[in-house]
């Protein structure tokens, strides 16, 4: 049994084009899965609608969402919310913004242990210092009763951390979370997070469009296109060796350039993503790939798994050493 | 009166980017030093600009200063040398400053007696009415602009919005009138004028109850027009710090929804409402002018009202001074409340 | 003129908006009708006094104490309030833009002082400071519209500074400087068409406001004698509330119905002119 099973996921709004559609992927316990794609593609709205936190004029509308085996996309809020925070965590992409600027930080950790934990005022405090030395706060002590403002990004982030893994949840979900950080700490939130994953056995969904932080940090990737899964393997398998003209298109499209040694092209993907209810029949990626037949306009491929975790969805994939 | 209010933009979201604690002078106690400094240099302002009122009266200062009474020459030479009226104008705005500064407004002649006793008789009255109407007021439109953003969208959300259309748009001595003729002149539910029932000798209790019966209609009254504002702005301000992504940060966390609203959203939402309220008592004086006017009601407002029928300029000038005083009071305490209300504000 | 124009159509496409202005045009057209339908002025006594509405079909509204017709007073009435509420504001209008523009783009001590004179008129109880200024100088229409505006230009004040403090760090308003553009050119020709907004938003509530204030002041007797305001007529109503409160009726629901247009319209600008609060729909 996976930690979290999302099976034909589709999101969207009533009548019109869903946003993200037949999405299927899943986390095991002490795993970390990239999802990769550029902005727009729905990883945000993913990892919203496993919290339960959709915008109000999202819903699910089709698919399942378990986690530890329970169905949880159709459960009332109410049952939902002891879900969060306790079994799964999330930390979100603006660290500036994140935290309540008129609540202390110690207080904004002390509540979720209240919450869901029941701890006195005392225990809870004792815990949310631990915390806070857990994510490596320097002097966590004088630091609880500061406010956001008085600490920079990186902290702050920490602190969002601190938040999310408080009830040690089996799961947490990170949507982005050094994107709005300088480069040093950038690298410092990630080795943080790398280690805590592993000090904790947490199964950790890393939400980001830099592949470069994907190689770093995650087992598994998926890569997400115009709404839904386009190609999903382990991150060397995937990164070294694309199979989908989209991911090795992400992968060019790199300052580095590719991965792979020898290819010192810098390009780009003409076009840009289309909206959601401007996705073409068939494939969705079609008008965009170099390699576009006009079978691709009359069926939209499926997922094709192979047994090795690799699944690529395309009529007509890169065989190995191939580039777009 | 009404002061206009715009009733979009919040103050909560925007903000600079984090420092690093300073602790080396006390931040908190440079700003309170520089909000007392403000305070004064307002109050400094105010006399200069009663100062030009006096002078842009029709005859000199004297015939303004003396009103209708009938001077001696003996009189109005003291008068003449107690406001230097043969000395340069700075001269003169300096020895007029000074005499405000000490509470010495001059004689009212209507009232045979200093203007500053005057007004510190009928202070209480409106003291009591503003403390009333801000409070109430306070309340009342914030529990209706919570619920309104609680329902927003929603047919509630819509009726309250309605309801806050129509106080908004109805000035205060409209409501004054409307109630007088419905709770008092109709129904006869409530007295229709006065502070106290005369000659009924009543004291503890019972006398309160009077009291209290006789401000219902005024303290409804000057409550309706700012009952709309605090409404509105509650309402926008709390949609606004909704969309926040702390309030998403504490959906994640798993609070009870109650908890997100009222206690995460709600707190950031109050801040733009408190900073409403410094306005709302500076217009509640000038709103007493005609709600004591027509309630019959022996405060400030009254006062002044008669004071300008009278042409008794020493006290109308009071009676701005005073509110005016009153006012920055107000907000120099509205100022250290929100210092603990909202840790950021030690930055600015 | 054309995009003015523009806006018209778009607030008529606004639901409030479009009744506001539905409203505004009836209180337009009675102000400029008024002169031509009732040539004799409000003043005149036509009938029997302290005649009730629809007592007698010749006035539908009714008489006052003194037999005066109710409707031409009421046609009256709103030429006074428009044109007191309107010149007020566009005077409230020009101070206001003036000294938040030179305090938002000049800065240091300019800014100071004219805060601190900003602060001063707001935190001087603001209908007092009218009543004293009527008072003291003497009722007419000049006076008041005056002693309205000088107390209503700080909130433009505040909002056009705020906009000017955050427009002068723009790259266009540097590039200005760098091409050697006046300091007055790059405030009035760059700066504030950016921030008309608010500003225009704004001004439909501040000639609601002019409004109520002339017509408070009326309403206790400082009105200019010489016209005849809804005031006018409320204040006279007030001495007849038990047995006419019609009287009171009457133009209440005038002034409340113009104050109401007037909001109706700020809120659809509001709307309509800011594009942020779009994107919540």
């Amino acid at each position: 049994m996976s930690l979290l099973h999302i099976d034909n996921l589709r999101i969207g709004p009533g009548r019109a084009a869903p946003i993200v559609e037949e999405l299927t992927l899943s986390v095991e316990r002490g795993e970390t899965v990239g999802l990769v794609g550029e902005s727009g593609c729905g990883k945000s709205l993913t990892a919203l609608s496993i919290m339960g936190l959709l915008p109000e004029n999202l819903r699910v509308r089709e698919g399942r969402i378990r986690l530890e085996g329970q169905e949880i996309q159709s459960l009332p809020q109410r049952r939902l919310r002891h879900l969060r925070g306790e079994k799964m965590g999330m930390i979100f992409q603006e660290p500036l913004t994140a935290l309540n600027p008129v609540m202390s930080i110690g207080s904004q950790i002390t509540e979720v242990l209240r919450t869901h934990r029941g701890l006195s005022q005392r225990a809870a405090r004792d815990r949310a210092l631990d915390l806070l030395t857990l994510v490596k706060i320097p002097d966590a002590e004088a630091r609880l009763d500061d406010y956001p403002h008085q600490m920079s990004g990186g902290m702050r982030q920490r602190v969002v951390i601190a938040i999310a893994l408080a009830c040690s949840p089996s799961l947490l979900i990170a949507d982005e979370p050094t994107t709005a950080l300088d480069v040093t700490v950038q690298a410092q939130i990630l080795r943080l997070l790398k280690q805590l994953q592993r000090e904790e056995n947490l199964g950790l969904l890393f939400i980001t469009h830099d592949l470069g932080v994907v190689r770093q940090v995650a087992d598994r990737i998926v890569v997400m296109y115009a709404g839904s899964v386009v190609e999903e393997g382990r991150v060397d398998a995937v990164l070294d060796a694309p199979r989908h003209p989209y991911t090795a298109g992400l992968i060019a499209a790199r300052p580095q350039g590719s991965f792979a040694a020898g290819t010192p092209r810098l390009a780009d993907i003409a076009g840009s993503v289309p909206a959601p209810d401007a996705r073409p029949d068939g494939c969705v990626f079609r008008a965009r790939c170099p390699r576009a037949h006009p079978r691709c306009a009359a069926e939209r491929p499926a997922l094709d798994r192979a047994a090795s975790g690799r699944a690529v969805r395309c009529h007509f994939p890169l065989t190995e050493g191939e580039t777009a | 009166m009404s002061e206009p209010v715009p009733l979009t933009g919040t103050g909560t979201t925007g903000r600079g980017p984090a420092k690093a604690p300073s602790r080396r002078l006390s931040p908190a106690l440079r700003y309170v030093l520089r909000r007392l400094l403000q305070a004064v240099l307002v109050m400094m302002l105010v006399m200069v600009g009663s100062f030009l009122l006096v002078k842009l009266a029709p005859g000199d200062m004297v015939d303004a200063m003396a009103g209708t009474r009938d001077l001696t020459a003996d009189q109005i030479a003291g008068l003449r040398e107690r406001y230097g009226l043969d000395q340069s104008v700075f001269v003169q705005l300096l020895r007029y400053m000074a005499l405000l500064a000490t509470f010495d407004f001059g004689y009212s002649p209507i009232n045979a007696a200093p203007a500053m006793d005057v007004i510190l008789a009928r202070l209480p009255v409106t003291a009591i009415l503003v403390v009333c109407s801000v409070s109430l007021s306070m309340v009342i439109g914030t529990l209706f602009g919570i619920l309104a953003s609680r329902f927003a969208g929603k047919a509630v959300d819509l009726g309250i919005s309605m309801f806050m259309l129509l106080l908004y748009a109805t000035p205060s001595f409209i409501i004054a009138i409307l109630l007088i003729l419905v709770f008092a002149v109709k129904l006869r539910w409530l007295p229709i004028a006065g502070f106290e029932s005369v000659g009924m000798g009543y004291t503890g209790l019972t006398y309160l109850k009077d009291v209290a019966a006789h401000l219902i209609l005024p303290v409804t009254a000057l409550c309706t027009f700012y009952i709309a504002i605090y409404g509105r702005i509650g309402r926008a301000s709390m949609l606004e710090v909704l969309k926040l992504d702390f309030v998403r940060t504490a959906r994640g966390k798993g609070l009870t929804e109650g908890r997100v609203f009222y206690v995460h959203a709600l707190r950031n939402a109050l801040l733009p409402l408190v900073t409403m309220a410094g306005l709302q008592v500076s217009s509640l004086f000038g709103g007493a002018v005609l709600i004591e006017t027509i309630f019959g009601l022996p405060g400030m407002g009254r006062t002044a009202f008669d004071a300008v029928f009278q042409r008794d300029t020493n006290l109308l000038l009071g009676v701005v001074f005073i509110s005016s005083l009153a006012v920055v009071i107000v907000n120099f305490v509205i100022d250290m409340l929100y210092m603990v209300l909202d840790p950021r504000v030690n930055l600015k | 003129m054309r995009g003015a124009l523009s806006l018209l159509g778009r607030l008529a496409r606004h639901p409030s908006g479009l009744v506001g202005l539905v409203l505004i045009v009836i209180i337009v057209a009675m102000s400029a009708l008024a002169g031509f339908l009732y040539p004799d002025g409000p003043w005149t006594m036509a009938g029997p006094p302290r005649l009730w509405p629809g007592a007698d079909p010749r006035f539908p509204l009714g008489t006052d104490t003194f037999g005066r017709d109710l409707i031409p007073a009421l046609f009256y009435g709103a030429r006074v309030s428009l044109l007191v509420g309107v010149s007020a504001a566009a005077a409230a209008l020009v101070i206001g833009t003036v000294v938040g523009a030179v305090a938002g783009y000049w800065g240091g001590w300019v800014d100071d002082a004219l805060m601190r004179l900003t602060d001063a008129f707001q935190t001087v109880p603001n209908f007092l400071l009218s009543i004293a200024i009527v008072g003291i100088i003497g009722a007419s229409l000049p006076v008041i519209t005056f002693a309205i505006a000088i107390v209503a230009w700080p909130m433009i004040a505040r909002l056009v500074r705020a906009d000017v403090l955050r427009l002068r760090t723009y790259d266009f308003v540097q590039s200005c400087k760098i091409i050697g553009m006046s300091d007055l050119r790059i405030v009035f020709q760059q700066i504030l068409p950016n921030c008309l907004a608010p500003i225009i938003v704004t001004a439909s509530v501040l000639v609601a406001n002019s409004i109520i204030v002339e017509a408070s002041l009326a309403f206790l007797g400082l009105g200019d004698p010489n016209v005849m305001s809804w005031g006018t007529i409320l204040n006279i109503g007030r001495q007849e509330l038990r047995n006419g409160w019609y009287l009171t009726a009457v133009p209440a629901v005038a002034l409340v119905l113009t104050v109401m247009s007037l909001n109706l319209i700020g809120d659809a600008l509001n709307d309509v002119l800011n594009p942020r609060l779009k994107e919540r729909k």
